[in-house]
């Protein structure tokens, strides 16, 4: 019978092999690592806190493109624009390329009328920068109490996306799992944004989008891991396994297509984040969240969320 | 064959047609040049119903939130918002666009979008404007000069007082020297050497600030957030209160305007009676037109017909006032301020004032559709140039490109014949989320691109899930067709639960979203509901069909 199998096995040829990581056992390191990151992420946001983009908190963003080469004048530039007294502005080249010119990025946040600072600005480079034509590429400007209120709904729509999948995931599973993913995936979300602490990178609404895809798509891995934990331990043939070794050989079993699905994606945000790097788009912070909040989204699915059920079943068995 | 299976291809054959039924209108459009395109929708408005439209990110235009001031008189009068939607759909009705769209959010907004619009300033006038049209009669230029010695004194005095008082008053200090940097750098041409000369005696005079422009007082642009401080302090009201001018007030003009020679931008400033001498409320008509005026020839203007009563009341108020000056108010503006020669008794009134024919159309367009029921607030603004949108959509299409053939050589190497079967399925899904996304005219956004090449990842996926399984199950030695059944049996349940998910967090992005963000959760939406579908349904299928004769011993995957 056994030999039957195998010879089938070897006609298919489909090189099967279950890996035989320890996932489990080496959770202590995972909670270190994963504590390490959230600890940083905490730090950073409690020193640096986030720069938000005029989305959040509230001003005038502009994007200009100049007919000629400017880089050299960026400085003047510069000049034109802290001369208008608008605070401290933000001026930030975008791209440069030879034949086209070079874009230009000016922020300017929080100030009262902002739609008359853009006037202000097209003014004063009209007046001040002889003979250089540009045109206005992008304008923004938000109130403040606009981004006040885009804040505040920002924090509540990852609270509600989490509470919506604890939620699910109790209902479909047993609430334990519901909570060892929800531990994830804030996880996840954490990192993601300490990233934008750390980096002083815009945290704008398309980043927060960005979040909640990550808060949405790596729970895909921890269901695969979970639903298999469920059949495993409805399967007889392995009732004399721990619950520790159950979840272990589960997060192996699926190991393999659980770094494939996360792979396949990837692939597909790198092609955005590849064709539009440093191109001053919205999609560009948004492909750099998706690839961390991915990869971090993984990490937490194989170590951490698994890692949670075992040590909730100890104190309350879960089987 | 199984009847499932019959089903399913008859299934997916219909989708197929369905969704290149509904693409087609949007194929046809938008493979043409945009002047056609233009061409068309002028043609056909309602073809906007058959199409995927663009957003404002993808074709360029301008996004704007209006918030309604609610005060204490309106604070529950619910149908505020309704008032103010409908006058604002009116007056950009007026403006002649494309495609406009307003909505409704929560119960002080409004979100106005306008295609290819980019001139903020005409929409500013348009939807800013309270359009409260008034018509004010000038104090006389006597008057003027002596409001303007009534301040002088007031600050000469206030500067004897402080520097009797050693308390210093920090911030009166901080304007005083604002005002007298200001004066620096103006540097009037005639006064110039004066000034620098009298500034160790200081005296600080308001009439400093003012220059004469064809009779009419004048602020250069720099020197008015000064003097609009000098003329909000209270000492100054005062002042002015008390020397006979509590009835009237001083009112700027609405834009700069340019000395032609020295190229010096001001802003007139009048003094007016505060009691209006008539309001505009009785306004049958306004539309724009070239003057034929003999002194403005070909310049544009803005021509006002009232009704009876209001001609009436405009015969009365200029044949009471001839010789007196008549300015223009529109909220609180003055557009000109035109000298009663005569009185006028056909109920027609010209603005003119030195605007383009552009910024007549849009004040024609203000005062014909009327005021609005309280005043509204620009809280948000949004302009993408068209240019930004076209190289977006370019670098989108290189983006899902790249995907595509990524997702696609990895699903083959690992996959084989099995790994073809799931792009063709990704290929389907792109075409079926856009086939509903035409069928519900639903609109394109950048955000909403990302969302379909996230998808072409995502979809993959479930198939993924159901190969890895597939191959366990065959390395367990199933035969082929049991171990595909298997597959795809006990993959199910754990694609379903990470689907939906999925799909309950995009809602929850699409509720708080707005704009662009909601073309990426409705994508992400639509997409992830579809590829559920082609994963369980379509790829099953082929294999099934494959499989059927019983003659297959080896999949490949």
């Amino acid at each position: 019978m056994i030999k039957e199998s195998q010879a089938k096995n070897e006609a298919q040829n489909i090189g099967f092999k279950v890996p035989n990581i320890n996932f489990i056992g080496n959770r202590n390191i995972a909670f270190a690592v994963a504590g390490t990151f959230i600890l940083i992420s905490f730090v950073a946001l409690l020193i640096r806190g986030l720069n938000f983009s005029v989305d959040f908190a509230g001003g005038t963003e502009l994007q200009v493109k100049f007919d000629e080469d400017v880089r050299s004048e960026i400085g003047k530039i510069r000049q034109v624009v802290s001369n208008l007294g608008l605070g401290t502005p933000e001026v930030k080249l975008v791209k440069a390329g030879e034949a086209e010119g070079t874009e230009m990025q000016i922020t300017v946040k929080t100030q009262g009328d902002g739609t008359s600072v853009r006037d202000k600005i097209t003014t004063a480079f009209n007046q001040d920068l002889q003979g250089k034509k540009f045109v206005v590429l992008r304008g923004e400007t938000v109130g403040p109490k606009v981004g006040k209120e885009l804040q505040s709904d920002a924090f509540k729509a990852v609270l509600f996306s989490i509470l919506v999948i604890l939620a699910y995931l109790a209902f479909r599973f047993k609430y334990p799992y519901g909570i060892a993913s929800v531990v994830a995936l804030t996880h996840d979300a954490i990192i993601c944004v300490g990233f934008f602490a750390l980096t002083g990178w815009e945290f704008s609404i398309p980043v927060l989008a960005a979040i909640l895809t990550v808060v949405a798509y790596s729970i895909n891995s921890t269901i695969v891991i979970f639903d298999r934990v469920r059949e495993n331990i409805g399967n007889r043939a392995l009732d004399k396994l721990s619950f520790e070794d159950i979840v272990n050989k589960s997060v192996n079993e699926t190991l393999t297509r659980n770094i494939i699905t996360t792979a396949s994606t990837l692939f597909v945000v790198l092609a955005i984040l590849f064709v539009f790097l440093a191109s001053g788009n919205v999609l560009e912070n948004f492909a750099v969240t998706l690839t961390i909040g991915f990869i971090a989204g993984t990490f937490s699915s194989l170590y951490i969320a698994c890692a949670i059920l075992v040590l909730w079943n100890k104190k309350w068995p879960i089987r | 064959m199984r009847k499932s299976s019959i089903w399913a291809i008859l299934l997916t054959t219909f989708f197929v047609g369905a969704s290149i039924y509904t693409l087609y209108p949007s194929f046809v459009l938008y493979t043409k040049s945009s002047d056609e395109q233009r061409r068309i929708t002028n043609e056909d408005p309602q073809i906007r119903k058959r199409i995927i439209n663009l957003g404002l990110d993808l074709q360029g235009g301008m996004r704007l939130v209006l918030e309604v001031q609610r005060n204490k008189d309106n604070q529950s009068d619910d149908d505020l918002l309704d008032r103010a939607y409908t006058i604002v759909e009116n007056r950009i009705n007026g403006l002649g666009l494309t495609e406009p769209n307003i909505q409704k959010q929560g119960r002080d907004r409004l979100i106005v979008e306008l295609p290819g619009l980019t001139d903020e300033k005409i929409a500013k006038e348009v939807l800013g404007s309270t359009a409260q049209l008034k018509f004010h009669i000038l104090r006389s230029s006597a008057d003027l000069e002596k409001a303007i010695r009534v301040i002088d004194k007031t600050l000469k005095n206030e500067l004897v007082a402080k520097n009797e008082n050693v308390q210093i008053d920090s911030a009166y200090d901080q304007s005083q020297e604002q005002q007298t940097v200001q004066r620096l750098l103006s540097g009037s041409e005639a006064q110039s050497v004066d000034t620098t000369k009298e500034e160790e005696t200081s005296v600080d005079k308001f009439s400093d600030y003012l220059i004469t422009v064809r009779g009419d007082i004048a602020v250069r642009e720099k020197d008015k957030p000064a003097v609009m401080s000098v003329l909000a302090r209270p000492d100054v009201v005062a002042a002015l209160k008390t020397n006979g001018f509590s009835g009237s007030k001083f009112l700027w003009e609405n834009k700069a305007s340019t000395d032609p020679s020295s190229k010096l931008r001001y802003y007139n400033l009048y003094l007016v009676k505060s009691d209006e001498a008539m309001s505009g409320e009785n306004i049958e008509s306004a539309r724009e037109e070239m003057s034929n005026n003999q002194f403005k020839a070909n310049s544009p203007v803005v021509s006002l017909v009232f009704n009876s009563k209001g001609a009436r009341e405009f015969e009365k108020v200029t044949a009471r006032n001839i010789g007196e000056r008549l300015a223009i108010v529109l909220d609180d503006f003055v557009y000109s301020a035109p000298t009663i020669n005569e009185k006028i008794g056909m109920g027609r009134a010209q603005i003119s004032g030195s605007f383009t024919l552009e910024e007549a159309k849009a004040l024609a367009v203000v005062l014909q559709a009327g005021a609005l029921p309280a005043p509204v607030e620009i809280v948000e603004e949004r302009v993408i140039g068209p240019s930004l949108g076209y190289d977006s959509i370019e670098k989108a299409s290189w983006a899902t490109l790249i995907g595509l053939i990524l997702v696609s050589l990895f699903m083959i190497y690992r996959y084989k014949m099995s790994g073809i079967i799931a792009i063709t399925g990704v290929l389907l899904n792109i075409l079926f989320v856009l086939g509903i996304m035409a069928g519900l005219s639903a609109t394109l956004t950048l955000p909403g691109i990302a969302g379909i090449i996230l998808l072409i990842g995502m979809a993959v996926d479930a198939n993924v899930l159901i190969f890895e399984r597939i191959k366990e199950e065959l390395s367990m030695g199933k035969a082929p067709i049991t171990a595909m059944e298997a597959g795809y049996t006990r993959a199910f349940r754990a694609i379903f639960d990470a689907n939906i998910t999925t799909v309950m967090v995009a809602l929850i992005l699409y509720n708080i979203g707005s704009g662009p963000v909601r073309g990426f959760a409705l994508t992400m939406t639509i997409g992830i509901l579809v590829s559920l579908y082609t994963a369980l349904t379509f790829t099953k299928t082929v294999f099934r069909v494959v499989t059927a004769s019983g003659k297959v011993k080896k999949l490949s995957i």
